[in-house]
């Protein structure tokens, strides 16, 4: 119709597409900004809150956007900014996963901030909005440069999420523990990352895959061959990689780190800068090293780093008294069961994405929940050993109960969401030829019982002597938010199965 | 002004990036243990350039100055965490900070 023209028509679409990037941004500076002006903190938590929330809602608006509705169906996704931001599937199912961890952990966080972070209250806010802006940026794209900026964003931010208890000893230690050996593995990720672009003369993936197979000016005259110059490369991002998502051998921080940080922040390093790390993993080496001769390679590296986490991770796990280092090992075993679907996919690559979706969502939203609890114990009276937590079914039953649930879905017992996520894990791997990955898979789900069941056991059976909770609204809120969710994945797991099916249709 | 061939520069940068790696191992001064560390990104940044110049096109070289700046970042983090924690204690040495079981 000539004369009028649609909304759509006049928005650069440009600016659509990272939309909910520009909302993160912008919250940060109003709360900035705000935070001279207003005594009232609180009140401030909620704007950080509503932006974060108006930028969830935000990736509805993107995503049904005419034109990059139509690219996708195509199946050429738009890229935009100089290709640095491809508005795909993926990238809308990540970011919503990841904000909405941003949106828990702000919401659970309330209560410990106002009491431990006085001099820097709206700071532990702005950082972590900070930490959730890169993590945005590192799953939405398909450029080595945009990735590493993203990943350097939230590495940073975190460095200074864990040291944020200035007077705290330990919060200072796991700070500077957690930069020292974060800065290193950057380090080693971007000698990597240098490897590959002098191999390929590339930093975009799909032109590197395309180079890996023949079809580029630079390795065409060797063929799709494994030079050494490759096979550095892809190894040094392995090793920068596998400390970013705390999986075996590169996982020593991560207990110290976990111990050592304000309870909030060790929930959100488990469930944040992990899932977003997996997914930028599953776009460099499934969208750009996903080339015949390599895939072999990095799926076998993939494969031998899940299998040691996973057990390492659980066996470790049993002999923990402090509960925080206890979560640290899980959810180092839980890396291990995420990396069988990398490895997975590999060589059955939609099976495997979707697998490694599903599970990051569920893992994110169950985990939470259990740092919920364990927020509300250490700022109610600094209880962080498995035996504190005697007697909780009394003191407090919706946390018992809501615990138990979320050990459940962990563990991956039926009819769970994570028994769910698990079920996926192990069809990928076991179709990719994994078998003997999924039946471990399997045998460490029994082995962590074990961690799981003491602290079970210590909340029912235990006699306590203990006063029974305080209320905290924010973390009930989560708690319920967490339960609701865990619940919902399960009963309505179909079209989050078929969403992440479609996501990872549209990377290949 | 001699032209070097790419392989020079290749050594060079692996030379580099192995003294970081070591340095980071070897000292045991937070300071120190930085410096290394910028050692480290600086070769990852000369591969950048050369590769760069040999394939042509500004690639390498953007993804330098975007490194340059992200090390900056890092750097004054780093600083700032280390002041913070030897404010209490005079010795600067990583090994006394162990209140953290490892």
């Amino acid at each position: 119709m000539p004369g009028v023209l649609s909304w759509s028509q006049l928005v650069n679409p440009s600016y659509v597409a990272i939309l909910p990037h520009l909302i993160i941004t912008a919250t940060l500076l109003v709360v900035i900004v705000l935070d001279v002006y207003f005594k009232e903190k609180r009140s401030l938590v909620w704007v950080t809150l509503a932006g974060v929330v108006l930028a969830m809602l935000s990736i509805w608006y993107t995503a049904s956007d005419p034109k990059i509705q139509a690219a996708i169906a195509g199946g050429q996704p738009l890229e935009f900014w100089g290709d640095m931001i491809i508005a795909d599937g993926f990238t809308f199912f990540m970011n919503g996963v990841l904000l909405g961890i941003a949106a828990l952990i702000i919401l659970l966080s309330t209560d410990y901030v106002a009491k431990f972070l006085r001099g820097a209250h709206m700071e532990f806010y702005e950082i972590i909005l900070a930490t959730t802006l890169g993590m945005m940026f590192m799953v939405s794209s398909r450029d080595l440069l945009t990735i590493y900026i993203g990943l350097e964003l939230t590495s940073i931010s975190s460095y200074v999420l864990a040291g944020v208890l200035r007077k705290d000893a330990r919060s200072n230690e796991a700070g500077l523990k957690y930069f020292l050996t974060g800065a290193v593995a950057s380090a080693v990720l971007l000698f990597g990352l240098s490897l590959i672009f002098g191999a390929t003369g590339t930093t975009r993936l799909p032109e590197i895959a395309a180079a890996l197979a023949g079809g580029s000016h630079v390795v065409a005259a060797a063929g799709p061959a494994l030079t050494p110059l490759l096979v550095a490369g892809m190894a040094f991002m392995i090793v920068g990689f596998a400390f970013k998502v705390a999986a075996v051998p590169m996982h020593l921080w991560a207990p110290d780190v976990y111990e050592g940080a304000p309870t909030p922040v060790t929930a959100f390093f488990s469930a944040g800068p992990k899932g977003a790390a997996m997914a930028a993993i599953l776009r460099v080496f499934v969208g750009g090293l996903g080339v015949a001769p390599f895939t072999d390679k990095w799926t076998l590296m993939w494969a031998a780093a899940a299998a040691l986490s996973m057990t390492i991770g659980n066996l470790v796990a049993l002999q923990q008294t402090n509960i925080k280092r206890m979560m640290a090992y899980s959810s180092i075993a839980q890396a291990g069961y995420i990396l069988v679907g990398v490895a997975a996919s590999g060589l059955q690559t939609a099976e495997g994405i979707s697998s490694v979706l599903f599970y990051v969502m569920a893992y994110a939203v169950t985990n939470l929940g259990i740092f919920a609890v364990l927020t509300h114990m250490d700022q109610e009276g600094g209880w962080v050993d498995v035996e504190n937590y005697a007697g909780l079914a009394k003191r407090n039953p919706l946390y018992a109960w809501a615990m138990l649930l979320f050990f459940v879905s962990l563990i991956g017992i039926p009819p769970t969401v994570g028994f769910l996520g698990k079920v996926f894990l192990f069809r990928a791997a076991s179709a990719a030829g994994y078998l003997w990955l999924a039946v471990l898979m399997a045998v460490n789900s029994v082995i962590s019982v074990g961690y799981y069941y003491r602290v079970v056991k210590v909340m029912f059976l235990d006699p306590s002597d203990y006063p029974s909770l305080q209320r905290s609204s924010g973390i009930s809120a989560t708690v319920v938010l967490s339960l609701i969710g865990v619940v919902a994945f399960t009963i309505f797991a179909n079209p989050f199965v078929q969403w992440t099916a479609q996501s990872a249709a549209l990377l290949q | 002004m001699p032209a070097f061939s790419l392989n020079a520069y290749v050594a060079l940068s692996a030379v580099l990036f192995a003294l970081g790696g070591i340095g980071v191992l070897v000292r045991r001064s937070p300071l120190a243990m930085l410096m290394s560390i910028e050692l480290m990104l600086n070769a990852a940044n000369l591969l950048f350039v050369a590769f760069g110049r040999a394939h042509g096109g500004y690639e390498g070289q953007i993804m330098a100055f975007l490194v340059i700046t992200v090390a900056a970042a890092e750097v004054a983090i780093g600083l700032a965490l280390t002041v913070l924690l030897f404010r209490r204690r005079p010795e600067a040495d990583v090994d006394q900070v162990n209140e953290l079981r490892l």
